[in-house]
């Protein structure tokens, strides 16, 4: 079982300046969930893993923040809305591919239908410098890149 | 459909494909998916397959209905992954450095004892040339070059008149703001070709 979505932008990093700002950040994340997973909620008791693929053109951005101070804000946001309690995460997968490489790949089997559109409409859209994939499941396989389909 | 971009995908597409077949996969080209649509390519080894898509990014837009048919095709056919890979022109990042030739060959005559190695007393620097500028680094005490070029001189005494030979030079540079050199990080001439 696994939730995923693409958000558009860069990801906030958690040295970002400005409180406000941050809140702004999580809780576009916390709607973005609600929107596109309808809200699911893991039992609290099982262990999870979350994935962040950033896709990016790192020219423009410049690099983004460092990808070990993406994923906090990230999970803080989601706190309450798709699990309770940080602890019953046992994996954290992050990367980053620059999307102006002369070669980005995806593991379209793997996506959702509905994410992999989102995220080919991004790839294809010119004036989308940034978009990021988060995926949270049971981490109950050792398969869990973009996640298997069951 | 561009020609680049068609260049491009299948540039991509035989890149790959040599990639699986070296690693042992069995390759098939054009494989079919659904209805008229083909994968690219489907690899198996193992008894695993794993099927490819190669878009170039401004057709991209134009195929994701197509992209979303292959990907059902391949669930349908219960393949192990299907692989999308958007290609794009290589960027092409433009960098001069105003002076930078002669900024070496100033360095090359003032320091030639320092580089030159095996060849003879009396070797002259003639020009410092075809200098690629690999990376450059700015900050506040100036601007770090690297890169490398081609040094020629004129051999020493006891060598025939106008003997010319040139080497590979590697440098590693830092730029004050007045443009002229600072400190040299590195200035090596691979001298080792040269032969009395």
């Amino acid at each position: 079982m696994y939730q995923a979505m693409i958000l558009e932008g860069v990801p906030r990093s958690l040295q970002s300046r400005g409180r406000k700002g941050r809140k702004a950040y999580m809780r576009w994340i916390a709607a973005a969930y609600a929107g596109k997973c309808g809200g699911y909620k893991f039992e609290s008791l099982i262990p999870l893993y979350a994935r962040i693929v950033i896709f990016e053109s790192l020219h423009v951005t410049g690099g983004g923040p460092d990808v070990d101070n993406i994923a906090k804000p990230i999970l803080d946001a989601l706190k309450g809305e798709a699990y309770q309690d940080d602890r019953t995460f046992a994996r954290l997968y992050i990367e980053r591919r620059d999307l102006e490489d002369v070669e980005t790949g995806m593991e379209a089997l793997q996506m959702d239908e509905s994410v992999l559109a989102d995220a080919l409409a991004l790839a294809s859209d010119s004036r989308a410098k940034s978009f990021f994939y988060v995926e949270i499941g049971a981490d109950e396989s050792a398969e869990f890149i973009f996640h298997r389909r069951s | 459909m561009d020609s680049v971009g068609s260049h491009l995908e299948r540039a991509k597409i035989l890149e790959i494909r040599d990639r699986l077949a070296a690693e042992g996969y069995r390759v098939q080209e054009e494989a079919p998916a659904t209805g008229p649509l083909r994968y690219d390519l489907l690899a198996e080894k193992g008894g695993r397959r794993i099927a490819y898509e190669v878009k170039y990014v401004d057709h991209l837009r134009d195929s994701k209905d197509e992209v979303l048919r292959i990907r059902r095709a391949a669930l349908e056919q219960g393949l192990d992954d299907l692989k999308l890979i958007i290609v794009r022109k290589p960027r092409q990042v433009s960098m001069h450095i105003d002076n930078l030739e002669n900024a070496l060959y100033e360095h090359a005559v003032r320091a030639r004892l320092d580089w030159a190695g095996n060849l003879p007393a009396g070797t002259q620097v003639e020009d410092v040339h075809d200098v690629a500028v690999n990376s450059i680094t700015i900050n506040a005490k100036g601007t770090r070059v690297q890169g490398d070029g081609m040094i020629t001189v004129e051999i020493g005494p006891g060598k025939e008149p106008d003997s010319f030979e040139s080497f590979p030079l590697e440098y590693s540079i830092v730029l004050g703001h007045d443009m002229r050199i600072a400190s040299v990080e590195k200035f090596q001439v691979d001298t080792s070709s040269f032969v009395q």
